[in-house]
């Protein structure tokens, strides 16, 4: 119960989608005395490797790289996968199970985090020994992965709205200095801000540089367009 | 915990995967009733969005539970605005032993046969934003793990509920600042015509077309428009 309510004033807390997953990674390893976790997510409809803990952070990668391993298996079908002793199932993930049994983890269980849909991803916990991996054990690893589950999928949509305010938000300062640049450049030379665009293009090709550089030259270090004028000319001769 | 005959684990994934279609927060309060007094097995629950001094929304399981959230809306006592308030558990096996002022709340809960209620505060990053209330119409020890399974289901919907909000803000400045990527063009190459011309920097450009489209009462993107196809000068 203690990382139940630990993993769920994460989320109430607004912790970002890393701190949650790995959270989720830590306290599950916590409370069913495991040595190793980690989590796999989907991502463009192949597994990727989340965080992990202690030595399960090379299997998690190689069930990554191969898409093979009990996670990859619980994300395809949406049931829980438990392997009391890999050494009896050699052949079932070759690549994780050997890259498992050299960290010396004997045991493993994925538990899908699945929403409606489909499922997202998986927590994978290790043993050291040989472990059955009990019910009670399973219902508290999905109880915790639920908790994870939930918050994936409109935390992720917070964290994109994010991404794209601030895309616009740098198109905005960017668009901003480029559009008084042309107006600067349009009163020196009495033109259009439509021909002051062209010449600020034709400046920044000569000078192989951006339109963005030149902009911010002209509006931030006093670039002025009297010395464009200079420069095309010099240019042309 | 178990008394409901369902188990945390499942409850949680029930409730994840109402969460995950993006119910309205009226509908994710009424779940998150809905599930927790299966879970705990009590006659009736109830979630609350609160602000200072007053219900923002609430939504209960039934005719008793939304009747008890009204006396609090009330009279604004009660077990569901102390555990707000004080963004702890109130857990209370006798309503009869209520403090005198939740006059209006024990009324109300004399006349719906309740007799014990549990509130757990819905705790966000910084601040209480509600609480789930649970009643039972018999007498109730509340125990550990029904408080806690109510905090950990009222963590899901809070942090549910705090993203939504965010989401808004953000969604609104996203709008605005597609607006302005349109709409600023012609008032910056405006200022670039005025700080070069005059020989000033473009915040005073600015303050320029300001001045003037408000003497004049009109917008600024008008007096910028007329500054660069024009040839205007204010």
């Amino acid at each position: 119960m203690d990382a139940l309510l630990s993993l769920s004033a994460a989320l109430a807390a607004g912790s970002s989608i890393d701190d949650v997953l790995r959270n989720l990674a830590v306290l599950s390893a916590m409370a069913l005395q495991v040595t190793g976790a980690g989590v796999v997510l989907v991502e463009g409809g192949s597994i990727v490797a989340g965080p992990t803990i202690d030595r399960a952070t090379e299997p998690e990668h190689l069930q990554a790289a191969t898409q093979q391993g009990p996670g990859a298996d619980a994300v395809r079908t949406g049931l829980v996968v438990r392997v009391s002793d890999l050494r009896q199932v050699k052949d079932r993930w070759p690549c994780f199970t050997s890259s498992a049994l050299d960290h010396d983890l004997v045991a493993v269980m994925s538990v899908p985090l699945r929403v409606p849909a489909a499922g997202i991803g998986a927590l994978d916990l290790y043993a050291m020994a040989v472990r059955d991996w009990p019910d009670e054990q399973v219902a508290a690893a999905q109880a915790l992965a639920s908790i994870a589950a939930a918050y994936l999928p409109y935390a992720s949509e917070l964290q994109q709205s994010f991404d794209v305010s601030a895309r616009l938000r740098a198109a905005l300062s960017r668009r901003i200095v480029v559009e008084q640049a042309k107006g600067m450049v349009a009163a020196h030379r009495h033109i259009t801000v439509q021909e002051a665009i062209d010449v600020m293009r034709n400046y920044a090709t000569t000078h192989r540089a951006s339109l963005q550089e030149i902009a911010e030259a002209i509006v931030g270090v006093g670039l002025r367009p009297l010395c464009i004028r200079v420069a095309m000319s010099a240019a042309a001769a | 915990m178990n008394q409901g005959g369902k188990g945390l684990a499942e409850s949680l994934s029930e409730l994840a995967i109402m969460l995950a279609r993006g119910p309205s927060i009226a509908d994710a309060l009424r779940s998150l009733a809905e599930q927790i007094a299966a879970l705990v097995g009590v006659d009736s629950a109830s979630a609350s969005l609160q602000e200072a001094g007053r219900w923002r929304l609430y939504a209960g399981t039934d005719d008793r539970s939304r009747e008890l959230e009204r006396s609090q809306k009330s009279s604004m006592h009660g077990p569901s605005v102390e555990a707000f308030r004080a963004g702890t558990v109130v857990a209370l096996p006798d309503i009869e032993q209520a403090p005198p002022e939740w006059e209006v709340f024990r009324a109300a809960a004399s006349a719906t046969r309740t007799v014990s209620v549990a509130s757990v505060p819905l705790l966000s990053a910084r601040a209480q934003i509600g609480a789930v209330s649970l009643y039972s119409a018999s007498r109730r020890y509340w125990s550990r793990a029904d408080l806690d399974a109510a905090r950990v289901l009222g963590d899901l919907v809070t942090s549910y509920v705090v993203t939504d909000v965010k989401l808004a803000t953000q969604q609104g400045l996203i709008r605005q600042l597609r607006e302005a990527l349109i709409s600023r063009v012609v008032i910056e190459q405006a200022k670039g015509v005025l700080a070069a011309e005059r020989g000033v920097p473009v915040s005073e450009a600015f303050e320029l077309l300001r001045g003037y489209a408000r003497n004049r009462g009109v917008t600024v993107r008008a007096v910028a428009a007329a500054v660069v196809d024009a040839g205007f000068r204010p």
